[in-house]
């Protein structure tokens, strides 16, 4: 429990820092940074129950994505605002980092897992993002078909 | 996502006359290349800039199209047929311009703004805030707090702290003087991080340098573009998809390329 609270605090700072990074407008920080801060705490809560790296990855990030449409809602705000910094924190960097490393070492068959699972991770990310956008895209043209029919 | 032209319910009066016209083909392309240019999704600039067109009655076969650093529109108002091109050459990532115009574009729908008043207001977002120090507080906090989302210890959290700093503050001193280009620019900041990081933790103090190079290298990481690009893809948008998503590869190997260079000499 201890270490999902520090791991929280830690992906909010790091979330926020990206904020100011992309330069985002100034009272949307927090929130990218809350966003950023329970998309971790999914993919940690789904990697210590299952273990499986790319699901929690994947979830993690439509997580983010998902209240990253959330408070585009709440705040008039587009929804990368809130997504770009959120999603951060599951980047491979890692991955990449490593990968460099083992290659430069020689070991080129831990190298080429390295980066396999880099790319996979980077691809689950986009999927999760993906699965949220469509989510809420196909919501809007639904209410436009509404408003249609009503009007 | 944007032939939805029945709903969009247009409240606002034609353009009187050829003047009125052409401001409103100015205003339209400068919301789209002050999108593009911070870093906007090509379907929002398609479709901020459909809407701006569309929202003025009399105003017919709008159409806007947009890649990855290009920009265009066209439209035909009795008879005659208007269109603008714009370039964005630099594209760069500014969340607070993208927010800005968006609420201006839908001001501008709902008939707030006149056109002159549009246009000043759109000149007004463009120059915006600069925001370096926020950037770079911005970076150094990011690089401190990546460090320790790979378990580095509170002293790396530190040293990355500065090292994200101090490189973002070499790199942008640098690239405002000569233009690097993304790929050779990307190999430099993956120069000074790793350099910076080799030379702070070889102070002393028993540190892990993987852990600070790590959390350092985060900021330059085409995570934003990626993203970006693969949304692009499934949007149909299947050209800029493909050219953000190359150019990502492009940026992320020129990082990787730099810190290793620099890995393989101190060995």
């Amino acid at each position: 429990m201890k270490d999902y609270l520090i791991f929280f605090l830690i992906s909010f700072i790091s979330s926020m820092g990206f904020a100011f990074f992309f330069s985002s407008p100034k009272k949307s920080a927090k929130w990218s940074g809350l966003v950023g801060g329970i998309s971790r705490m999914v993919y940690l809560y789904v990697n210590n129950k299952t273990g499986r790296i790319y699901l929690a990855t994947l979830l993690g990030a439509f997580t983010a994505g998902l209240f990253g449409e959330i408070f585009a809602r709440i705040f008039h705000m587009p929804s990368s605002v809130f997504t770009v910094p959120g999603i951060i924190n599951l980047c491979p960097g890692s991955g990449i980092y490593y990968t460099i490393s083992y290659y430069i070492q020689g070991e080129n068959l831990m190298a080429n897992q390295k980066l396999t699972e880099t790319c996979i991770i980077a691809g689950a990310i986009s999927f999760g993002i993906l699965l949220a956008s469509t989510g809420s895209q196909s919501l809007n043209r639904f209410k436009r078909k509404n408003q249609e029919k009503k009007s | 996502m944007k032939k939805n032209d029945q709903s969009l319910l247009v409240k606002n009066e034609a353009p009187s006359d050829e003047r009125e016209v052409m401001l409103l083909l100015q205003i339209c392309s400068d919301a789209g290349a002050l999108l593009l240019r911070n870093g906007a999704e090509i379907y929002r600039v398609e479709d901020t800039m459909e809407r701006i067109v569309r929202s003025r009655k009399e105003v017919i076969n709008a159409d806007a199209y947009s890649t990855f650093n290009v920009c265009m529109v066209s439209f035909n108002r009795d008879g005659k047929i208007y269109s603008d091109i714009r370039r964005v050459k630099d594209r760069s990532t500014n969340l607070y311009i993208v927010d800005q115009v968006n609420s201006f574009s839908r001001d501008f729908c709902n008939g707030k703004y006149s056109l002159e008043e549009a246009l000043a207001i759109l000149q007004k977002i463009g120059e915006g805030r600069s925001g370096k120090k926020l950037n770079t507080l911005g970076a150094s906090l990011a690089s401190a707090a990546f460090t320790g989302l790979v378990r580095g210890s509170p002293l790396e959290m530190l040293v990355a702290f500065f090292v994200g700093g101090l490189s973002w503050i070499i790199y942008m001193e640098v690239s405002s003087r000569k233009n690097l280009g993304y790929f050779l620019g990307n190999f430099f900041s993956g120069l000074v991080v790793s350099l910076l990081s080799l030379a702070l933790t070889s102070l002393g103090g028993n540190l892990n340098i993987d852990t600070v190079i790590i959390g350092a290298m985060m900021p330059y990481l085409p995570g934003f573009s990626l993203t970006n690009a693969i949304r692009d893809l499934m949007g149909g948008d299947t050209t800029s998809g493909l050219t953000g998503l190359t150019q990502a590869i492009l940026t992320t190997t020129a990082l990787a390329l730099g810190v290793a260079l620099v890995l393989e000499l101190s060995l």
